[in-house]
């Protein structure tokens, strides 16, 4: 089956630019084990202790782990901080 | 520092529950509305911190989300303001204080005297008194100028004298005078006499005419080198004469010393009295808390209100603590106090010799008698004993002219 490509990664690719840097494309980044920022998302669809999952667009981030907790949050990124477990794309 | 910045806006605690709380967080970050410390309590509830002025905005979000924001608690800055609005005497009270603290910055409650060594405090602070510079002074009409010509004239033992006024402490910084050294004047007549009895070993005549030879004994106030000169080329005439004369002298020293001391040892008993200085006054909380107590230690500690650099208030509070102790006799080693007292002869030499003179033998005996022990020191010497005196008008007038009278 033919992998969907966004516009995004299609500009990235044929123009050579880092795809991070283009907007609607969902940053992760995660700092040991207890604190994880994400950039250019689109809001917070779950929010529990154990579980916060975000809407990055074409990608849903979940993060689990224990004590999660909101630390901020702007238009464009979330800090989240707590014991990180595990984090999936979907 | 964000802390300390959220708490002077105002912060708010809320507690929001809704199907979807995570909706309203969402509505939130997009209107730009600043919240952090959210904990989610269950499926349904959240807890998060806002500014106090964004809460309107946060309650007509949460009606559109179909959420409800419930305030847990406020705290802050604002809140505060708003409790003591109305609040005027406390108001008034607090700028009163403030402006009191203010004006108290201008007088001068504490005073430190820094560079005195052989002048006393007391004698500075006294004569500064007499200046104008005391507890309670107005600082700002201080003149330095004023105030050092009138202080060197007042105490002899200054030669430099400054004020500074650091918030409420005067700072008054000390220059002792240095004594001069003494001037021989080259041009006067005198003769060389012997300042201690002795022995000569060395002679060495720099002016005048040497009456003793090496080997001689001499007696304090013997005349060792003569003003009066008589040559054959010339008349006799009188200089001022100047020798070093080196002679082995003797000294005997005797130093005495209990062999018993008092001990203190403190009983456990203690009292504690308080007291109230503001300014110069005593205002005490205990009966007879100025008596001092027999057969007790009095330890005064003071609290005072002050920040270093910028304000000293007139006002602190003293403890007194009397230690009740008895005294016993204690027997002291012999053998140590012996060695202290052989130190301080020895150091009562060195200081009787002087710079020149050296310490050829030393013999020490010990005594006890009547519970003292004494010391005695007894050193053979090798100093200068010259000392140079004025020579009086009828000493001159009979040399020179028993020398006139020879020569005719």
């Amino acid at each position: 089956m033919r992998k969907k490509r966004t516009v995004a990664s299609i500009i990235s690719a044929h123009f050579d630019i880092p795809e991070e840097t283009l907007p609607g494309v969902p940053r992760l980044t995660v700092t040991g084990l207890h604190r994880s920022l994400v950039e250019n998302h689109r809001g917070i669809t779950e929010l529990s202790r154990e579980r916060i999952e975000i809407n990055g667009g074409k990608v849903h981030l979940r993060i689990t782990g224990d004590e999660l907790e909101l630390s901020a949050m702007n238009n464009d990124a979330i800090l989240i901080t707590g014991t990180i477990t595990s984090v999936e794309f979907e | 520092m964000e802390k300390m910045m959220n708490i002077l806006r105002g912060v708010v605690r809320l507690e929001i529950s809704g199907t979807r709380p995570a909706s309203l967080l969402n509505a939130c970050a997009a209107q730009g509305i600043e919240f952090w410390g959210v904990e989610p309590d269950g499926e349904y509830c959240v807890r998060m911190k806002i500014h106090k002025r964004d809460e309107p905005a946060v309650a007509r979000l949460s009606a559109r989300t179909g959420c409800t924001a419930k305030s847990l608690s406020n705290s802050g800055g604002p809140i505060f303001v708003n409790k003591i609005k109305r609040r005027y005497a406390l108001l008034i009270g607090l700028v009163v204080c403030l402006c009191l603290l203010m004006c108290s910055s201008f007088f001068i409650w504490d005073i430190v005297v820094v560079g005195n060594e052989s002048v006393g405090k007391g004698e500075i602070l006294n004569a500064l008194e007499e200046c104008g510079v005391e507890i309670g002074s107005f600082w700002p009409s201080f003149n330095n100028v004023e105030i050092r010509t009138d202080m060197l004239l007042l105490v002899d033992g200054l030669r430099w004298i400054t004020v500074n006024a650091s918030g409420s402490r005067a700072i008054v910084i000390v220059r002792e005078r240095v004594e001069k050294p003494e001037i021989v004047d080259e041009d006067a007549l005198t003769n060389v006499i012997a300042t201690k009895p002795g022995i000569i070993t060395d002679i060495t005549v720099h002016g005048g005419a040497a009456t003793i030879k090496e080997g001689d004994t001499v007696m304090t106030g013997d005349m060792l080198v003569s003003g009066i000169v008589t040559g054959r080329t010339f008349k006799t005439r009188a200089v001022h004469a100047s020798a070093k004369i080196n002679a082995r002298t003797w000294y005997e020293l005797t130093v005495a010393a209990p062999l018993t001391e008092s001990e203190k040892s403190y009983t456990g008993e203690e009292k504690t009295s308080w007291a109230l200085i503001i300014g110069e006054n005593r205002i005490n909380f205990s009966l007879n808390s100025g008596i001092l107590q027999l057969g007790c230690d009095k330890i005064i500690r003071e609290y005072k209100l002050e920040l270093d650099g910028l304000f000293i208030l007139p006002v602190w509070l003293e403890k007194a603590t009397y230690m009740q102790y008895d005294t016993t006799e204690v027997e002291l080693d012999a053998d140590i106090l012996a060695e202290a007292l052989k130190q301080e002869l020895s150091e009562r030499l060195m200081s009787e010799l002087g710079d020149d003179g050296q310490v050829v033998s030393t013999t020490y005996t010990l005594s006890k008698s009547g519970g003292m022990l004494y010391v005695t020191l007894r050193a053979e010497c090798t100093e200068d004993i010259a000392g140079m005196v004025a020579m009086t008008q009828e000493e001159i007038h009979s040399a020179l002219g028993a020398g006139e009278d020879a020569e005719n």
